[in-house]
């Protein structure tokens, strides 16, 4: 799971184009859109076909985006259930 | 129909960003083309706005706001850009997706930031300006019907039009275009130009007088629209104390040898594709070059093709043509 995290935070920033931004910095519970990393929209679309690519995992059901996108702990939580 | 332009700013091949070292410490290119000299883009926008933004957007931006800054407006009434490739750099990224994805799952990004318009959408949003929002893709003559739409902008009423000309350059682009000999034997190049036109200005406020624009004329037709546009202008032709001509070198290109040839043995020439390559809104620099000429009242010795200066610049005519096709002359005057 640890693995899981860290493969999934270097994604994001590197799919995101997050200058300045180190999978150190980035807190497995920090919210991901707003306050936290400040992502928007956009991303959440980036992050989508991101699951799809890199992880063969489908959010089938939009309404289930918000609750998977909320931290690094909730998509790797998803990836993980999706699998099984 | 005369416009002022009161602030300017440039990135091009060469140092024209910092006012500072303006065409100083000129540089090579060890690629096929010219690759524009840009900033640290972290001291001039927002990094968080900045990680989406194309090479084409991050110049336009930085030299847009520059001119914000240094015209003290922060709200102009119409944002109007000219691009002949807008961000290709990002279309390629699409169409590349496109290819190795089978059309099948494709990252929204490139394809949001990959239209001709993001580059002065992307000023509106920043500015959250809602006034007009344009851009003129038309080849060679993008940036010059963008300047003229400014020009109508103002004698509508409008006060304050920041105005751009934009291209970028990208390994695969510059490969198409010199296969198709477009170049004008001309290396090609890429750059940001962005003005602020006005319909009033300062002492250090450069007027444009006229541009006029014509397409497909053979060389020798060129020197009867010199002269109507001569005449339009009330001009003669050794009132004109420069030209400013779409050159990198002396060339026996048969139009601008005309264009010379109309003027005084020894009339100054300076060639702005020395400083920005060939490519569609290359002109867009003319412009800023002809703003520094005459605000310092000097010639830029890497840019001088021919002839030598002495005593004042007032009046300075730009010529320009794109793979013989699309011809645009223009006055500036201090």
């Amino acid at each position: 799971m640890e693995e899981l995290k860290e493969n999934l935070k270097a994604a994001i920033i590197e799919a995101l184009n997050l200058e300045d931004v180190n999978a150190a910095d980035i807190d497995d519970n920090e919210p991901l859109f707003g306050d936290g990393l400040g992502l928007d929209s956009i991303d959440a679309l980036e992050l989508i076909v991101l699951l799809e690519k890199n992880y063969g995992v489908k959010i089938e059901n939009p309404e289930d985006g918000r609750e998977v996108f909320q931290s690094i702990n909730t998509i790797a939580a998803y990836i993980e259930k999706s699998k099984k | 129909m005369k416009v002022y332009i009161t602030a300017t700013s440039a990135i091009t091949p060469q140092n024209t960003f910092d006012p500072e070292k303006y065409l100083d410490n000129w540089q090579s290119s060890d690629i096929p083309y010219l690759h524009a000299l840009e900033p640290e883009y972290k001291n001039v926008i927002d990094p968080k706005l900045a990680r989406r933004m194309s090479r084409i957007i991050k110049m336009s931006v930085a030299t847009g706001n520059r001119v914000l800054t240094e015209s003290g407006i922060s709200q102009p009434d119409a944002i109007i850009v000219g691009t002949g490739l807008g961000c290709i750099k990002d279309t390629e990224k699409f169409l590349k997706e496109i290819i190795t994805e089978k059309e099948g799952l494709l990252s929204p990004t490139a394809f949001i930031q990959s239209t001709h318009n993001t580059i002065a959408g992307q000023l509106a949003l920043m500015l959250q300006c809602p006034e007009d929002n344009f851009t003129y893709v038309n080849r060679g003559h993008s940036f010059e019907n963008a300047l003229s739409d400014a020009i109508l902008r103002v004698h509508e009423g409008a006060n304050h039009i920041l105005l751009g000309g934009a291209d970028e350059m990208t390994p695969e682009v510059n490969n198409i275009l010199v296969k198709m000999e477009c170049g004008n034997n001309i290396p090609f190049g890429e750059g940001a130009c962005f003005f602020m036109i006005s319909g009033s200005g300062d002492e250090t406020s450069v007027c444009v007088e006229d541009v006029a624009t014509f397409g497909h004329i053979a060389p020798d037709e060129l020197m009867k629209k010199v002269d109507n546009f001569l005449r339009k202008n009330d001009l003669d032709k050794s009132e004109i104390d420069a030209l400013i001509l779409g050159l990198d070198k002396k060339s026996q290109d048969a139009y601008y040898q005309n264009f010379i040839s109309a003027f005084a043995v020894g009339i100054p020439v300076a060639g702005f594709k020395k400083v920005t390559g060939e490519y569609f809104t290359s002109s867009a620099y003319a412009y800023n070059l002809g703003v520094e000429m005459l605000r310092q009242q000097c010639i830029f010795p890497d840019t001088l093709l021919s002839g030598s200066h002495s005593g004042s610049l007032h009046k300075v005519l730009i010529y320009n043509h794109y793979n013989g096709e699309n011809h645009a002359i223009s006055f500036l005057s201090l």
